[in-house]
């Protein structure tokens, strides 16, 4: 993004409408962006108002500015690090007192505010009437009562966030003469070099009165060390205290129907039906993936091989003559990127489609509470429910979806679990592999040991891994129907985010494939790794290499098996039972699903979790997969 | 998690009867639960009712004003409320 006159953060509580005013604000013009230091991905967008460009930066949700995980210091981070113009806070209209909690904290930073007061259409609903006039008073910041989903009030926000900008912060928040005297007291004691670069000395002092961490560390070893926490109890209730006060003067209440999506959570979360409906919608999940997600896949796959393939073949020879070096790049290019596309756009599209369906409407979160007491067995809780179930597009996004996990022990345990989780490219294998060739129950069943193997490393690693797990303490929201333009574009960035990463490793992948295939290479490897795999797994040595490169890419284990059992046993090798026995074609599977995840994962596991600890987890599949093949082997009734 | 000496009158939210309302007395956590609890409004002296309980005695739901949280049954076992 080229030069802009106004960087505009948006903050707010989690699921208050806040990425869809940033959706509206930004139009189509927003894109996602690492923040810097972070692995966090921020969306970024522009939008244009009073002759001015604006940059409007959709922060992660938050309840507080001290921070209890990864993604809400993100918030933290640039609110005190980086150049703010202003500040809109998005919040609840349904729940003001809350969501002021909020607000306080982002003006006792000394920041300019302009405050949306979101879902007042709802609020109505439930018979709260906002008298907007008054709350600015009360605030002496700007309010704007907004319907987000209706685009209704947002015009005003952008000009309001100039004018904001232009006047520079305003009141702050008094919580009264104890309270307001150790602040002024912390301020006239702290080194400027403890403080963020632009953050106030009143907020900082707020801070580390409340017991902030990053500010306790930052004045270690000087006199107001033992300051620090010293109003952790006060500060909240005191800043509660004045949000209520506010509220309870600007919001008039009058008696009101329940809404319908009420009655529904009723059902959803109720102790007979509750597990059952999860259970039954998960079983759902599965089969509108498996249906849709194949029958694209099949549709892709036709239509690549009919209208891509011949043309770029030709096109790649017609280059490089009839040498190792074009079928190397015909490997990479052709069999790369329709393995990518006949897998990636089908599945994980609609897993993503699905998944975002589930997370807007706040079904979710409904499912963590259900699950949480059944997370414990794997020292998680039922917040880890969310980044398993991605797991099951793709381990990549799932695992940095860990990062709202508040400790690092549910972290390590989480990451390693969804690396268990058969993404779609292993169902694919599963699918391709043992259900084609042998029907939907030993499909199944490979996929019932595949749970049992997560459930078993579950409660293995909760008795082994050290640390602390954080209890479950989330909020829960009704039910809405999300609407059809956020779940498309939210679907639509993390599957670009996903391709734009599988696609060059896939064709790096395979071009290496190639090689390796093309130069003989490969057959060398055999004899080394018969050992494990003919003895130990009863597969032929083509399996044990199909698997070994299928680390590259899992769903090229397949392909790579077709190609190597046509080399060794000839044309009819496309029928896989042709060199392959039942119970080879299961071992295989298990394995497949079950070893070190794709590059890609063990690459996501670094960033997330560090080097050590994603070699670790890859080493602990691998020996797992071996484990449970050679059981599978020695246990099933397969011919 | 911290104990300390539970008042008289005191049970804790595990112990309060499904669809009654208490008013939380005190929260024996430690110090980073404290501010999670504290930034969503759940605070001594606010009333708190408890809604539904997960199957396997699970976690609680319960509200706070309009808002609705899910509570582990440990953290749940730390939340000293009046009776009923």
């Amino acid at each position: 993004m080229g030069p802009t006159d106004l960087v505009v953060a948006l903050v707010g509580n989690p699921n208050v409408g806040k990425s869809t005013v940033f959706n509206r604000l930004t139009r189509s013009h927003a894109e996602t962006a690492n923040y810097p230091g972070k692995t966090v991905e921020v969306a970024v967008g522009e939008a244009h108002a009073r002759g001015k460009r604006l940059a409007l930066v959709d922060l992660p949700g938050a309840y507080s500015l001290i921070p209890d995980s990864e993604d809400q210091q993100v918030v933290r981070d640039f609110l005190s690090q980086e150049d703010t113009s202003a500040v809109i806070v998005v919040a609840d209209a349904t729940n003001l007192a809350r969501n002021l909690y909020l607000v306080l904290e982002v003006l006792d930073l000394g920041l300019p505010v302009v405050l949306a007061a979101n879902l007042v259409d709802e609020a109505e609903r439930r018979g709260l009437f906002l008298d907007a006039h008054r709350l600015a008073e009360r605030l002496d910041v700007e309010v704007v009562p907004t319907v987000a989903t209706k685009g209704q009030g947002l015009d005003g926000l952008l000009t309001a966030a100039i004018r904001a900008a232009a006047q520079g912060p305003l009141e702050r928040p008094w919580y009264g003469d104890a309270i307001e005297e150790a602040v002024a007291a912390v301020e006239s004691k702290l080194p400027r070099e403890a403080v963020p670069p632009r953050m106030n000395l009143r907020g900082a002092a707020l801070l580390l009165l409340e017991g902030d961490s990053a500010l306790a560390a930052a004045v270690r070893g000087t006199p107001l060390q033992a300051r620090a926490g010293g109003l952790a109890a006060a500060i909240p209730k005191a800043r509660h205290s004045l949000a209520e006060d506010i509220s309870r003067e600007c919001v008039v209440r009058r008696q009101a129907e329940a809404p319908i999506a009420d009655r529904l959570w009723h059902v959803i979360t109720s102790p007979t039906w509750g597990l059952g409906i999860l259970v039954g919608i998960l079983l759902a999940i599965f089969l509108f993936v498996y249906s849709l997600g194949g029958f694209l896949a099949t549709a892709f796959t036709d239509a690549w091989a009919a209208f891509v393939s011949p043309p770029m073949d030709a096109a790649l020879r017609a280059l490089a003559g009839d040498t190792v070096l074009a079928r190397v790049l015909i490997w990479g290019l052709d069999a790369g990127i329709g393995a990518a596309l006949a897998v990636g756009i089908p599945y994980v599209f609609a897993f993503y489609l699905v998944l975002a369906f589930l997370e807007d409407s706040g079904y979710l979160n409904a499912a963590a509470f259900l699950s949480d007491r059944v997370m414990h067995r794997f020292g998680l809780h039922g917040r880890a429910v969310i980044p398993i179930v991605a797991g099951l597009g793709c381990n990549v996004p799932a695992i940095m979806g860990t990062r709202v996990l508040g400790t690092r022990r549910e972290r390590l345990i989480a990451a390693t679990l969804v690396t268990l989780v058969p993404c779609s490219a292993r169902s694919a294998v599963i699918f391709g592999a043992v259900g084609f060739y042998l029907g939907m129950g030993p499909a199944l069943l490979v996929f019932a040991i595949q749970l049992g193997v997560v459930v078993l490393a579950g409660s293995l690693l909760n008795r082994v891994v050290p640390g602390r797990s954080a209890g479950l303490v989330m909020e829960v929201f009704p039910l809405r129907l999300p609407r059809a333009p956020d779940l498309l574009r939210k679907t639509w960035w993390r599957f670009r985010s996903y391709v734009t990463m599988a696609l060059p490793i896939v064709v790096a992948g395979s071009a290496i494939l190639g090689a390796l295939f093309e130069s003989g290479a490969m057959w060398s490897l055999s004899a080394p790794l018969s050992p494990v795999v003919t003895a130990w797994l009863g597969l032929p040595s083509v399996a044990g290499l199909a698997l070994l490169f299928a680390v590259l890419r899992k769903e090229l284990a397949l392909q790579l098996l077709v190609a190597l059992g046509t080399i060794a046993y000839g044309g009819g090798a496309a029928n896989l039972t042709s060199f392959l026995t039942p119970i080879q074609l299961v071992v295989f599977a298990v394995v497949a699903t079950i070893y070190v995840p794709c590059i890609a994962t063990v690459a996501a596991l670094a960033r997330e979790l560090g080097w050590r600890a994603s070699l670790g987890i890859s080493a602990f599949t691998i020996a797992l997969a071996l484990a449970v093949g050679g059981l599978a082997l020695r246990v099933l009734p397969f011919p | 998690m911290l104990e300390s000496p539970r008042p008289l009158n005191g049970i804790s939210l595990d112990e309060l009867p499904l669809g009654s309302q208490g008013t939380i007395l005190g929260l024996t956590v430690d110090p980073d639960l404290r501010r999670q609890l504290y930034a969503l409004g759940i605070l001594e002296g606010r009333e708190i009712r408890v809604l539904r309980r997960a199957p396997l005695e699970g976690a609680l739901l319960v509200s706070v004003g309009p808002a609705q949280y899910a509570l582990g049954p440990e953290v749940a076992a730390h939340i000293l409320v009046t009776r009923g």
